[in-house]
C-alpha cells in the first residue's frame, strides 16, 4: 500500500535539498564578501544638517568625524584633515597635495564605528581665495608595507573665510 | 647646562614616543593576526583603542599600562589560538554537513513518519465486513 503519495513526497524532497543547499552555504560562505570602510563629516552635533558655512581665520570649527570599517579585521585608521582651495580637492585614487592640518588616529574595530568629535584648526596660512574647503581624507595603516595608505575616501565641506 | 637638560628630556620623551609607537604597532599586528585566524580579539581591541588615544594626548606612562595588558591578553590568546580555531571550524564545517544532511534525513525518515503517524491515528478503528442484503 503506497500511503505517501509520490509526487507530494517529491516536491517534499526537492524542497528540502534546495533549503539546506541555501542554509550551508550562507554558513560556509566568507563573513566579509565585499570589504569597504565609510568616511564621514557630520556637524557639531554628529549629524547631518547644521554645518557651518563661514569659519574665522585662525580659529576653529567643531564638526565629527565617522569612521566604519567592514574589512573583516581591526583596522588602523587615520583621518587627515587638511584645508584646500577648491580646485585642490582629492580624487577617489590621489589624495591631495595640501598638508596636513591635523591627524585623528583611532582603531576600528571589525563591523564597528567610530564617531569622534573634533576640533579643526582654521590655520593662519591659508590661500587667498574666499572659499576653501575643509577636507578630510581616510587612511588605512597596511600592515604589509608597514606605512599609511590612502583609502580613496574622503569628505569636504566648504566654507568662506572671515579675516577679520 | 640648562640647554643640556632640555635637549636630554628632550631626547628621552621622543625615544620614549618612538617606543611606545613601534610597540603598538606590534601588538597591533599580532591582534589583526589572530582576529584572521577567526579568534575573538573585542577585548584586546578596545585596550588598543584606548591606547591610540592615550598616545595621542601625549600619556604614555598609562598608553605603556594599556599595553603591558594588551600583551598579557595576546599571550593567552595566542596559545589558546589553535584549539579555539579548531573549535570554530568544527561547529561551521558540522552545521553544514548537518545542514546537508536534511535531504538523506527526509527521503529516510520522511516515509517511515508518515505511515506510523497513519497508522497512529488508525490503531482504534474496527474493521468489519458488512454482507450484503
Amino acid at each position: 500500500m503506497n500511503v505517501l503519495d509520490e509526487e507530494v513526497f517529491a516536491v517534499i524532497l526537492a524542497i528540502s535539498v534546495v533549503g539546506s543547499v541555501l542554509a550551508s552555504a550562507s554558513v560556509l560562505r566568507p563573513e566579509v564578501v565585499e570589504p569597504f570602510t565609510a568616511l564621514g563629516l557630520l556637524d557639531s552635533s554628529c549629524r547631518i544638517g547644521a554645518y557651518p558655512r563661514e569659519v574665522y581665520l585662525g580659529g576653529e570649527v567643531e564638526l565629527c568625524v565617522y569612521v566604519y570599517n567592514h574589512v573583516g579585521y581591526p583596522i588602523l585608521a587615520q583621518v587627515r584633515y587638511k584645508v584646500v582651495e577648491p580646485g585642490d580637492l582629492p580624487t577617489n585614487t590621489t589624495p591631495s597635495k595640501a598638508s596636513v592640518v591635523k591627524n585623528i588616529t583611532a582603531l576600528v574595530s571589525h563591523k564597528q564605528e567610530v564617531l569622534r568629535k573634533v576640533k579643526l584648526p582654521i590655520p593662519l596660512e591659508l590661500p587667498q581665495s574666499e572659499k576653501v574647503a575643509l577636507v578630510i581624507e581616510l587612511w588605512v595603516y597596511d600592515l604589509k608595507t608597514g606605512d599609511w595608505v590612502y583609502s580613496g575616501r574622503w569628505n569636504h565641506l566648504y566654507v568662506r573665510v572671515l579675516r577679520v | 647646562m640648562l640647554v643640556l637638560l632640555v635637549l636630554l628630556v628632550l631626547h628621552s620623551v621622543v625615544s620614549l614616543g618612538g617606543d611606545v609607537h613601534s610597540k603598538f604597532l606590534e601588538l597591533y599586528s599580532r591582534t589583526v593576526e589572530l582576529s584572521l585566524k577567526g579568534v575573538e580579539t573585542g577585548e584586546v581591541e578596545e585596550l588598543l583603542a584606548s591606547t591610540i588615544e592615550s598616545i595621542e594626548s601625549g600619556d604614555y606612562d598609562r598608553a605603556l599600562k594599556l599595553m603591558s595588558e594588551v600583551e598579557r591578553h595576546l599571550l593567552v590568546l595566542e596559545r589558546e589560538a589553535g584549539f579555539i580555531v579548531l573549535t570554530k571550524n568544527l561547529v561551521k564545517y558540522g552545521t553544514a554537513a548537518l545542514l546537508l544532511s536534511i535531504p538523506l534525513l527526509v527521503y529516510l525518515l520522511l516515509p517511515r513518519l508518515y505511515i506510523y503517524l497513519w497508522y497512529e491515528t488508525r490503531r482504534n478503528w474496527v474493521v468489519t465486513s458488512e454482507r450484503p442484503r
